[in-house]
């Protein structure tokens, strides 16, 4: 029954179109050998494992993505065949490596029916799965089908396996939608179904198996992972074999799509990934041994693992590759230190007998001595501390004065106060906990105790106590926490060195320091040398701490002033040479040049609403980092001597305490959500760990260096976790990109100063943020051309629209929106960024950027149409209509102080704000309503201007869900009298000049190509059609108008007219890129010239990078850049026109 | 598995709620019907893939308005998923792209064939773009298939379809079966969905191109130029407050 397969091959007109990069989901990876190979979207990746770089990069099938790849089992060392598939296609390629490593081609054959498995028989045959439970042999050397076999349960599956390398051996096992796994064997054309296994409650996504350990794996719709056992009567003989479901795991919160068996000496395991972005690792009877966030959230479409390297791969819908490994949380330490004080009561026995004094380094003693003589009425007890003579005396018979100690307060008493007795030790609460650098813990108690404990052991030792620090104390440590202090009401600082070895706690202290007559409000180190105080009238001043000879004395050596305010101390603060960054309870930042003043040389006032949180310089890059009460993060840097704020961004944390800088895992934020601790990368945007904590107003403390240790309070105990820093870490093969679909982009050029051209993509997505990223080399196989730079999270919703303008020099800003102005200077470009969308929110955006970096991005404003949170909470309206969105964006330059945004609104309502640079505010100027129904699309285009009497005519164009365009003149006028426009007025028409109907439904896409006094506008609808009409503006009319229907299968997203050729480019949600050439004369026409299929699904738009190149992007479900080769195609033309005529010559 | 609309303030949700119905698809074909009046002088008619039920309790509603109980219109209601009674609807519960599913229904028509189909199924959507095009079509073959065992000649059939890459071969495999193809969009359906509705007039009748078992074993590309276009419809300014401000 061979039969004749399909060869498919790229059609004509496809080869006019060359792919030059595309980021989309990775939808397949595979291990092999020391090569990770991906596919992403119709490009297959080759990653180095151990250099984690890219070899190369290869488009196989051609539009279609790969969701498989198969070696060949009994390759050579030195060169593979593999099947490469993606739905219905798939092609043989050969792989070699000899130092590099090589793909090629070498068949592609399409299928009717779409694949799941693909299984190697021998080297010339394989088998495939498909979707409707069928199985085909195929033979390579005839390119034909052997044999096809059918399941006598005949209907769609979901997923599909073959176990098994020949027709007569091999086990098919596949997913229905109807929640059962079938397994037969292709025995006869229409097969009788061995099994069928109940339990799943939703559709099965993937069945795995695995033969070592006779394990199915499934996962399904129904968010389970389930394991079932096959038992053999004789050996692998299925079809007397039994079947039993062995466990149900309910791990992941949403789909789970893929699984993978690690199954060798060192690793078992079977590793699950899912919808809901997690990678979860169980053992054979269900127990999770690893659970991580990663991909940003997104969807996790592939996992392959090594089990010899214990190393998993995984591929993301964000466009991501990670490489993960298989780790141990035997490495996580776990312990609980009770809040028992008993151990320490039995301490004071030990410790004050005379002979454990006469241990002690006498030195210390002799200096503790005098200090801790009854004029300062301490009492340090024990060890390293050592007891003063006079109180050693006096505490010998200890057990009576135990008994002995009173809560009064007899003040000619040395031991008044004291709270040695068991009772005042019950009554005592934990004030602060710091952990230090030997690996023990310290704990302050309100009644001027401290306690110490290895992290290991369960009991506590009293280390020292000092009733001036009872009811009021600072406990803070040094940076490096080979240093504590202790800080007092009455201005006293005590300083004291960890001194512990492992397992025993001890602490010396160093020296005591009178910093002030009075309450010492805050104090923090700044390194192991510098701690800055903050006492009355907000005086700050920083201690160093001296070495000298045997002692350590503590030098005031800086001094500034903090702005008077209510709260008037510091909540957090660092320093980098001589610059201070702090912080404070209402959440401003100051910035101090010790340098040149004692005052406040730059003030950030409620910067961070609520409090600021922690603030962090990074000495090698001059930038700094501040967290806060409002929940934001803020990245700063410092440009002659000048502290400028770069980006903001929301942190998925409520409570954000502390950063820290780590050497592996770069920034990171500590912090709390209700009862959770929570760890979050900077750089990865992800959360590392979430741990049940009981929440941040207990006491805590962290530290994370090798090691991440947390310590919190809860339930009368200490608990304590370490974790590897390794556990943490994974290697980013490629960085993800949107994890939605990106609704928007603009491109932004830049110049080097060596006349490289650069484009800036910045894209706008349903996931609410925007990326900006930059792309050096236009070519596919180049190593990397793609940059991600940064993302911007500060939208509540999601991004639908942007715009952007140049906005640097004064004198060149009148004709900078129009995009025909393309001749920019080297050096620093600064553009101005409109981004808007869901929950009517717009923000204004400066970015500058030097060739293709960024160096600096600075939001400008914000604003909510219905208020932002804050207010909207207090005002409790709830009028039930669902909140406008912006649907689309466009904005106009008259000068800094005269910037406008025109804006289509879902409401129908055409809004125009007002934007100055001064101020930094956008606000309402206009709100126009005429259109009854949803503006998807709006257009400014300026038409003239009077110089003198500063005058603007702009053309506006908005078009609707409904087909209708609406063409509008605007107005802007000089008027010095108007304030909020600071200089400029908008008149806003209330009727446009004229509208027409484009379309039978909405118009999705337009461009606008001006023709002297006439425009062409060139609009793609929800009807599929493209439209193209021509009108006069001075006659007040459409002239006439052309209708392509079904220009498209599906809406037509994205059009564009080419600058120096009568063609257009079209897009839609088929994936298709159409180019068109159109003509205008006497009447308008369109016709069909070539076509491209894009991987990239739900396309939302086209823009061009190069119009004069003919590169243009479409992005959708991730972007692709598409070159149309010209000189291909015009040869081509030439050539046909010369073989149609022989006889011309 | 349809999603419920998670947008509360949705106008068809709230709408669907105040009507009675399980689902706002209801006002799909409601609006089908509107434009295309395809209840007219129906008598028999099959739901496919009819869970939660809105289709069917519109077609009970709609087709029952005047009638005595014996002389009802005899709906068949399809779906994997069990859903709960509905009056005058008999119920199957099985996967439609299944043999014994089709033979099922076709045993509750008793020989009889119907007068109109309906299909609004969705497979379990993965978010893989590509997949989820390429199943919805496997189940729209499945739907034409047991239509072309059912359905009268004459018969009309309305389709939910998946916009995608191929869209333009079902279209052409609808043509081959059918006089009149009409692919539309009705107001309630969200722009940003990609699903559109075939709706295939008078039925050509069994016989014809029976070899075509599988919808899509012709070659991908056709070129835009030749294509056999099935015309796009919108429908015009059906309800005011349709004004597709939802959009
Ligand atoms: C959009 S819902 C139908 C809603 C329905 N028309 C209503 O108005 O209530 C899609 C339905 O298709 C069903 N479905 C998907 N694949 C199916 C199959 N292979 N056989 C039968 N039903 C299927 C799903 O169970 C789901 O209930």
């Amino acid at each position: 029954m061979a039969a004749e397969a399909q060869v498919s091959e790229v059609p004509i007109e496809r080869r006019f179109f060359k792919s030059l990069f595309s980021r989309c989901r990775v939808s397949c990876v595979k291990f092999l050998d020391h090569f990770i190979i991906a596919g992403v979207g119709d490009v297959l990746h080759i990653y180095n494992i151990n250099t984690k770089k890219i070899e190369s990069k290869k488009q196989i099938l051609q539009g279609q993505n790969i969701y498989g790849i198969t070696f060949l089992e009994d390759s050579s060392e030195v060169s593979s065949r593999a099947i490469i598939w993606g739905g219905k296609e798939f092609s043989m390629v050969s792989v070699s490596f000899n130092g590099t490593i090589n793909v090629t081609v070498i068949d592609t054959w399409l299928d009717n029916i779409w694949i799941w498995d693909v299984k190697w028989f021998d080297a010339n045959s394989f088998l495939t799965v498909g979707m409707n439970n069928s199985v085909t042999l195929w033979k390579c050397s005839s390119k034909s089908k052997e044999s096809i076999a059918y399941c006598e349960d005949q209907c769609i599956v979901y997923s599909g396996k073959i176990i098994g390398a020949s027709w007569t051996t091999c086990v098919i096992l596949v997913g229905t939608v109807m929640q059962n796994i079938l397994i037969w064997k292709p025995t006869d054309a229409i097969s009788p179904t061995l099994f069928t296994l109940k339990g799943h409650k939703g559709a099965i996504f993937s069945v795995n198996y695995c033969p070592k350990s006779n394990l199915i794996v499934s996962t399904s719709d129904d968010r389970t992972v389930r394991f079932w056992k096959v038992n053999f009567k004789t050996e692998n003989d299925w079809t007397t074999a039994n079947i039993a479901l062995t466990s149900t795991i309910f791990g992941h919160t949403a789909r789970v799509w893929q699984s993978a068996i690690l199954n060798d000496s060192k690793n078992k395991n079977i590793i699950s990934v899912g919808e809901d972005g997690m990678l979860c690792a169980w053992t054979e009877k269900g127990e999770n041994t690893m659970r991580k966030e990663a991909h940003q959230g997104a969807s996790i479409c592939a996992v392959d693992v090594n089990a010899s390297a214990g190393l998993i791969v995984t591929g993301g819908a964000d466009g991501g590759l990670c490489l993960w490994s298989v780790t141990n949380t035997s490495e996580v330490e776990t312990n609980h230190i009770d809040f028992n004080f008993d151990s320490c009561l039995a301490d004071i026995h030990e410790i004050n007998k005379p002979q454990q004094s006469a241990k002690c380094d006498t030195s210390e003693s002799v200096i503790l001595g005098k200090e801790l003589s009854k004029e300062f009425n301490s009492l340090s007890p024990f060890s390293s501390l050592s007891v003063c003579r006079a109180t050693s005396e006096e505490t010998s018979a200890s057990s009576d004065l135990l008994k002995n100690f009173s809560m009064t307060n007899s003040t000619n008493s040395l031991l008044d106060g004291c709270a040695f007795c068991p009772s005042a030790f019950r009554c005592s609460n934990l004030k602060s906990l710091v952990l230090v650098k030997s690996g023990n813990v310290i704990a302050s108690l309100d009644k001027g105790f401290l306690l110490g404990s290895s992290l290991n052991s369960v009991k506590w030792k009293l280390l020292f106590y000092d009733r001036r620090f009872s009811n009021y104390h600072l406990l803070s440590v040094s940076t490096s926490r080979k240093f504590v202090s202790l800080a007092s009401i009455c201005g006293t600082v005590l300083l004291f060195q960890d001194n512990s070895s492992y397992g025993t706690v001890k602490i010396t202290l160093l020296s005591e320091v009178q910093i002030s007559s009075s309450k010492i409000f805050s104090i923090h180190w700044l390194s192991d040398e510098i701690f800055v105080t903050c006492v009355a009238e907000g005086l700050l001043e920083l201690w160093h701490r001296i070495d000298e000879n045997d002692s350590t004395v503590v030098e005031r050596h800086e001094e500034c002033v903090l702005p008077a305010s209510k709260e008037r101390w510091l909540t957090c603060a660092s320093l980098s040479g001589l610059h201070l960054l702090c912080g404070d309870r209402i959440g401003s930042i100051y910035f101090y040049n010790l340098e040149t003043s004692m005052n406040v040389s730059q003030t950030f006032k409620k910067i961070h609403q609520g409090g600021v949180c922690d603030v962090r310089w990074n000495e090698e890059t001059g930038e700094a980092y501040s967290i806060g009460r409002d929940g934001y993060i803020r990245h700063w840097t410092k440009n002659d001597d000048k502290l400028e704020l770069l980006l903001t961004e929301k942190l998925p944390i409520k409570w954000p305490t502390r950063i820290f800088l780590n050497q592996t895992l770069g920034i990171i934020v500590h912090g709390f959500t209700a009862n959770q601790v929570i760890v979050w990368s900077y750089n990865e945007r992800k959360i590392l760990l979430r741990e049940e904590c009981g929440g941040g107003h207990r006491s805590w403390d962290c530290i994370l260096n090798e090691k991440l240790v947390l310590v919190w309070i809860k339930d009368k105990s200490v608990h304590v976790k370490c974790y590897p820093v390794d556990n943490f870490s994974n290697s980013v093969l490629l960085e993800g990109f949107h994890c939605k679909e990106i609704n928007s982009l603009t491109v932004c050029k830049t110049i080097s100063e060596d006349g490289e051209h650069f484009d800036i993509l910045l894209t706008g997505s349903e996931d609410t943020t925007l990326r900006i990223s930059s792309i050096t080399s236009l070519n596919l196989d180049s190593q990397s051309n793609f940059f991600d730079q940064c993302v911007v999270r500060s939208h509540v919703s999601s991004i639908r629209a942007l715009a952007s303008i140049t906005w640097g020099r004064e004198e060149t800003l009148n004709n900078q929106h129009s995009e025909d102005s393309t001749t920019f200077s080297s050096g620093n470009i600064e553009y101005l960024i409109v981004s808007a969308g869901g929950r009517a929110q717009i923000k204004v955006t400066s970015l500058t950027m030097a060739a293709s970096k960024i160096k600096k991005m600075v939001e400008l404003a914000s604003h909510m149409l219905r208020g932002d949170d804050r207010s909207r909470r207090t005002e409790k309206q709830d009028s039930g209509e669902p909140e406008a969105r912006y649907m689309a964006v466009d904005v106009v330059c008259l000068s800094r102080r005269a910037v406008f945004i025109f804006t289509a609104c879902s409401d129908g309502v055409i809004r125009i704000f007002h934007f100055s640079d001064d101020s930094r505010k956008i606000s309402v100027v206009a709100e126009i309503y005429y259109h009854e129904a949803c503006i998807l699309g709006i257009r400014i285009k300026q038409i003239n201007k009077d110089d003198q009497k500063k005058v603007f005519r702009f053309l506006m164009l908005t078009m609707t869900t409904e087909g209708i365009v609406a063409v509008w003149e605007i107005v802007a006028k000089s008027s010095s009298m108007d304030k909020l426009s600071c200089g400029y007025t908008i008149q806003s028409p209330t009727t446009p000049l004229f509208t027409f109907h484009a379309h039978q439904s909405g118009i999705n896409s337009h461009d606008l190509q001006p023709l002297g006094d006439a425009f062409i506008l060139a609009t793609g609808g929800d009807d599929t059609a493209i439209t193209l009409s021509y009108f006069l503006l001075d006659e007040k009319c459409l002239v006439k108008q052309f209708t392509f229907d079904c220009a498209h299968e599906a809406q037509v997203s994205g059009i564009l007219f080419c600058r120096d050729n009568p063609w257009i480019f079209t897009t839609s949600t088929d994936q298709r890129i159409i180019l068109w050439a159109y003509t205008y004369g006497t009447n308008l026409s369109l016709q069909y010239v070539a076509e491209y299929q894009s991987v990239i699904a739900d396309i939302h738009g086209l823009s061009f990078l190069d119009p004069f190149k003919y590169t243009v992007c479409v992005y959708g479900c991730g972007l692709e850049l598409v070159t149309f080769e010209k000189e291909i195609y015009m040869n081509s033309v030439r050539k046909e026109e010369e073989s149609l005529s022989p006889l011309q010559e | 598995m349809v999603k419920c609309s998670k947008d509360k303030r949705d106008i068809y949700y709230r709408l669907a709620k105040d009507e009675g119905w399980r689902a706002r698809s209801a006002f799909k074909l409601i609006q089908i019907d509107e434009r295309f009046n395809l209840f007219a002088g129906v008598q028999k008619v099959v739901d496919l893939c009819a869970a939660p039920g809105s289709w069917s309790q519109v077609l009970a509603a709609r087709l029952n308005k005047n009638k005595e109980k014996n002389d009802c219109a005899k709906i068949v209601a399809v779906d994997l998923q069990a859903m709960a009674p509905i009056p005058g609807v008999i119920q199957i519960q099985g996967d439609i792209t299944q043999a014994k599913t089709i033979s099922d229904i076709i045993f509750q028509f008793n020989g009889e064939r119907a007068d109109l189909i309906v299909c609004d199924g969705a497979p379990d959507v993965t978010g893989i773009h590509d997949l989820d095009v390429y199943s919805q079509s496997q189940l729209l073959a499945s739907a034409l298939n047991i239509t072309r065992h059912l359905l009268k000649q004459g018969g009309n059939f309305v389709a939910k379809m998946f916009h995608g890459a191929d869209t333009s071969l079902i279209r052409s495999q609808f043509n081959l079966f059918f006089q009149t193809v009409v692919i539309h969009k009705p107001p309630s359906s969200r722009a940003s969905s990609i699903e559109a509705f075939a709706i295939c007039f008078n039925f050509k009748g069994t016989g014809s191109n029976s070899e075509s078992e599988n919808l899509d074993s012709s070659s991908l590309v056709t070129p835009v130029a030749d294509q056999q276009l099935a015309r796009y419809l919108q429908c015009g300014d059906l309800n005011a407050l349709l004004a597709s401000s939802t959009t």
